[in-house]
């Protein structure tokens, strides 16, 4: 059964919408990207039985291909869309149900899975998808999900939602300035100014001050 | 085989494939000569003199399944012809033989179970008998070297001293029999150990159970009569009452009252087990400098080969210690005496690949789990309650969930965590078993919280690529298999140590890395490295996360915040480190409270550091000095190095050599933790991270303190009846 996309936009972001915190940069190199390449994830679903099931498509999901970015603070705002999603059909008595991207041809899943309960599932709640990427923005290391209670004072947007993760290049020490060496070898040795060249200006003060002043004698 | 000998007439020995006969060729020589063995020969060691000028003697030593018997041969220099001299007698036990030469004299010393003997080449008179005084253990002499020196006092008298191994695996000096010193080297080669609780009295325990389940007025008699029954023991208890006085006063140690293991109010007397490659297994006393209390010869393995431990698990209830191997071995051991209570022997080939300590009904159980990752069906009351996680056939990860189905239980895989291709895994870690948090986040300077992620189904894993050099390091769920975090490092060594260790709400991994920095590409830098990152609930303070404060959390289950999701904020820091690090582990207390040290293993220094968290601190101002708010923290300024300070070695002065492994255990006091490392050598300790703040130190003056409360009680006693008397009296006098 297919879910009904939203009617205001065909993309769906990770969080609520709030344009005023979309950085001038981001804007920038998001249209600059303009057609940037976009992968098509298609995560399938397995419920946990004793004699197994096949898995089923769950959902198909599309987000831009990262750039490695460079800054480690901020995490790069991946722009992901739903193509296709379907509500699961689960068998009685299965309690789990375990999620990834699973590769048809050959039978095997092709990346990570996760495990959740059928709850998630259930009236009530929407699905939300975490797609974690490698650091270099391609290898998917897995899909995870998790069912967040409906509730219609707080979005709109009742369908599944997608939030892509990258795992981020890890931290590297800052080091102190590089100490600089003349060409012999030596330590550079900064000259310091004489008292004269700090202080000229004090004396052009001192000249002024002396030559307005006069007056006061009887 | 056997090439050698004196000079004089070298032979080469050799027997056939079933032991039953020996070639013996004179070097120079072409014929070869037979002899036969004894029937049942196992093994044959052939011992022959040294020195150019001695005699062309040499013993032919065979041992069989139970004992082990002795051939001399002389050899005729003219005709190279070999005759047999004598034989000596088939004796009990492997036995050991020796040769020694002095001049042209030769020697041959002969150990067995009960005596030393001293024989002559030439003719089978014995020259000296000595009977063994091995202290106590029973185990004989396998293989020895003797030195024999006549005692020009008298005729036919000799002294003889052999340096022996004996089959309990101890280097010893037997002097003319006496042993004169003994070192238990096979303590060496220690693969794996654990802590045990020294157990308590057994019937101490059954009472208590009895009064437990009987109606109270019951249980209240019982009880009466037990006090009563452990009346007998005030003498002795009186009696050690003078000598803890003045050990307490003196600041110096309790040690065991008359010898017996009993545990200490500390907490610190406990028990290490120790098994070793090769098979021995042994207890020592943590709280008595490591005496070794037993050595129990667990397993016997041909030569070459050595004991793979995959568990080893010490119960607190039945004071019982498990041990299980490789090849589906087990041995139980009871943890103060080594008894062996059970035994299950090794199987043909590698059927467990490693083994985990799991909650079951019937308490911890230390499960083992085969090859690939399978575990198989096991009984209910064994079944694990938690999601095991174990090694698939493809160095992938997955974790096992057990369904119950009738009085068994059959395993299913729940998640799996593939690495992306050509990654392989080199270190994971998970928080330790008994970890208590003290609180639940970090106050900062100006009085926010930020909350920590506390999540205990965690673990760290890292996985290098060999080709591309980096290595990367993900947070995972065990229960869900969901990445929390991952970060990637380029410019690492694959092929050194990479370790990690985790603890609370952080996590350290140790690497070496070679590359020029992202922010400055014109500074490189070279070296081992350690990363530190922290885990909170969210990125700013005084935010508990999606989930609130909700008292129960289940990863599997939907979230009632329509927040949704989030994943833990990490903050991280590299540093980099002056020496490489290996065996990181993380101090252990008993309430947490106490800050927590990083323990490693120095190789290069051949010691043991205790790094401080304050140091390992992600959250140090870089380039800038503490605000106030942070000083009050305790964060001192970033130093992109950190110098492996001498005062924090704890193993000091000591040469520690070959450390594979450290463990820790809490003690009862907070401030301390038990440490203990194996390796080639053992050594063991007490670390106290926070300093002794629960312990009075030997410089808090007890005697003054008494003193003082004993002088102004006799002060108030002596003084009470003057000021009484001049009370009344006042009373008494006319009003002025």
């Amino acid at each position: 059964m297919r879910y009904p996309q939203s009617q205001s936009t065909a993309t769906c972001r990770a969080e609520p919408f709030q344009p005023t915190k979309m950085k001038l940069t981001t804007l920038l190199s998001a249209l600059l990207a303009g057609a940037a390449a976009a992968t098509t994830v298609p995560i399938f679903i397995q419920p946990i039985t004793v004699p197994e099931t096949a898995p089923a498509l769950l959902i198909e999901i599309s987000h831009d291909t990262p750039s490695t970015s460079t800054d480690p603070t901020t995490p790069p705002q991946i722009a992901t869309e739903v193509l296709s999603y379907e509500a699961p059909e689960i068998p009685e008595g299965a309690k789990l149900v375990r999620i990834g991207a699973y590769d048809s041809k050959s039978g095997k899943w092709a990346s990570s899975t996760t495990v959740v309960s059928v709850e998630n599932f259930g009236k009530g709640y929407s699905p939300h998808f975490v797609l974690s990427l490698d650091a270099n923005g391609q290898d998917l290391l897995g899909v995870a999900v998790k069912g967040v209670r409906v509730d219609a004072g707080y979005t709109r947007d009742f369908g599944p939602q997608v939030k892509v993760v990258v795992a981020g290049r890890g931290k590297q020490p800052e080091l102190n300035k590089p100490v600089v060496l003349s060409p012999e070898g030596k330590k550079v040795v900064v000259e310091e100014k004489t008292f004269l060249q700090k202080y000229w200006w004090v004396l052009g003060i001192a000249m002024f001050v002396m030559m307005s002043g006069g007056g006061d004698s009887k | 085989m056997f090439v050698g000998a004196n000079s004089a007439a070298p032979i080469v020995a050799w027997t056939d494939a079933e032991k039953s006969k020996l070639f013996v060729n004179v070097l120079g020589t072409k014929n070869r000569q037979e002899f036969a063995l004894a029937p049942g020969t196992v093994s044959v060691e052939i011992h022959a003199p040294h020195l150019v000028q001695s005699e062309p003697h040499f013993l032919v030593h065979s041992r069989t399944a139970t004992g082990n018997r002795a051939d001399v041969y002389h050899i005729n220099l003219k005709t190279n012809v070999v005759e047999k001299a004598y034989d000596l007698p088939e004796l009990a036990g492997p036995g050991a033989f020796s040769t020694s030469s002095d001049g042209a004299n030769v020697y041959f010393t002969r150990i067995t179970e009960d005596e030393m003997i001293l024989l002559s080449s030439a003719s089978h008179g014995v020259l000296g008998r000595w009977p063994l005084n091995t202290k106590n253990s029973k185990a004989s002499a396998v293989h020895a070297v003797a030195e024999v020196v006549k005692k020009s006092s008298q005729a036919n008298s000799f002294a003889v001293r052999a340096a022996a191994v004996t089959s309990a695996d101890e280097w010893t000096l037997i002097r003319n029999g006496e042993t004169a010193w003994s070192r238990p080297e096979g303590m060496s080669g220690a693969v794996a150990a654990t802590f045990a609780e020294i157990p308590e009295n057994e019937e101490l325990v059954k009472s208590l159970e009895q009064e437990a389940h009987s109606n109270p007025l019951e249980a209240y008699i019982h009880r009466v009569k037990r006090h009563i029954d452990d009346l007998q023991h005030l003498p002795a208890y009186l009696n050690a009452i003078p000598s803890r006085l003045i050990s307490s006063i003196m600041g110096t140690e309790v040690s065991a009252i008359d010898g017996k293991l009993s545990r200490d109010s500390f907490g610190f007397h406990k028990l290490a087990i120790l098994a070793t490659r090769r098979g021995m297994v042994y207890g020592l006393d943590v709280g008595n400098q490591g005496k070794i209390l037993w050595s129990r010869r667990a397993l016997k393995l041909s030569k070459g080969d050595s004991w793979d431990v995959t568990g080893i698990q010490a119960q607190e209830l039945t004071g019982r210690v498990t041990i299980l191997g490789s090849n589906g071995d087990r041995v139980v051991l009871e943890a103060d005496t080594g008894k062996i209570v059970d035994a299950v022997a090794p199987g043909p080939e590698k059927s467990v690949q490693s083994s985990a300590i799991v909650d079951t009904v019937s308490g911890q159980q230390l499960l083992p789990v085969g090859v690939d990752g399978q575990i198989g069906d096991l009984p209910s009351d064994q079944t694990p309650r938690q999601t095991v996680v174990t090694r698939g056939s493809d160095g992938e990860l997955k974790g096992v969930i057990f369904t119950a189905n009738g009085s068994s239980s059959y395993e299913t895989t729940s998640w799996v965590f593939t690495l992306p291709k050509d990654m392989r895994v080199v270190s994971v870690a998970t928080r330790p078993a008994h970890e208590p948090i003290a609180s639940i986040g970090r106050v900062l300077g100006d009085r926010t919280v930020k909350y920590k992620y506390l999540n205990p189904n965690t673990l760290v894993l890292a996985a290098v690529d060999d080709k591309a050099q980096t290595l990367s390091v993900y947070l995972l769920d065990t229960v869900t298999g969901q990445v929390l975090a991952g970060s990637k490092y380029d410019g690492v060594d694959t092929g050194k140590n990479i370790e990690c260790a985790m603890s609370e709400n952080w996590f350290v991994c140790s690497f070496f890395g070679q590359y020029t920095l992202r922010d400055d590409t014109a500074q490189s830098l070279k070296g081992y490295q350690i990363v530190v990152s922290d885990l909170y609930e969210s990125d700013e303070p005084n935010n508990r996360g999606p989930l609130g404060d909700s008292t129960q959390y289940s990863a599997l289950n939907p979230m009632e915040n329509p927040e949704g999701p989030s994943l833990p904020s990490v903050v991280s820091q590299t540093y980099i480190l002056n020496a490489p690090l290996s065996a990181l582990k993380v101090t252990q207390t008993r309430q947490g409270i106490s800050s927590r040290h990083v323990l490693a293993y120095l190789p290069e220094l051949h010691g043991i550091v205790s790094l401080p968290r304050m140091i390992l601190e992600p959250r140090r101002p870089v380039g800038r000095d503490p605000t106030p708010a942070e000083a009050e923290e305790g964060l001192m300024k970033y130093h992109p190095t950190i110098e492996i300070d001498p005062k924090t070695i704890i193993t000091h002065e000591r040469d520690v050599v070959g450390i594979t492994k450290i463990i820790t255990s809490p003690a009862i006091v907070e401030s301390t933790s038990l440490v203990f490392a194996f390796g080639i050598d053992v050594f063991g300790t007490r670390v106290a991270p926070s300093f002794l703040f629960d312990i009075l130190g030997k410089g808090f003056n007890k005697v003054t303190l008494v003193g003082t409360v004993v002088a102004i009680t006799a002060g108030v006693l002596a003084l009470k009846p003057l000021v009484l008397k001049k009370q009344i009296n006042s009373l008494w006098k006319a009003p002025m």
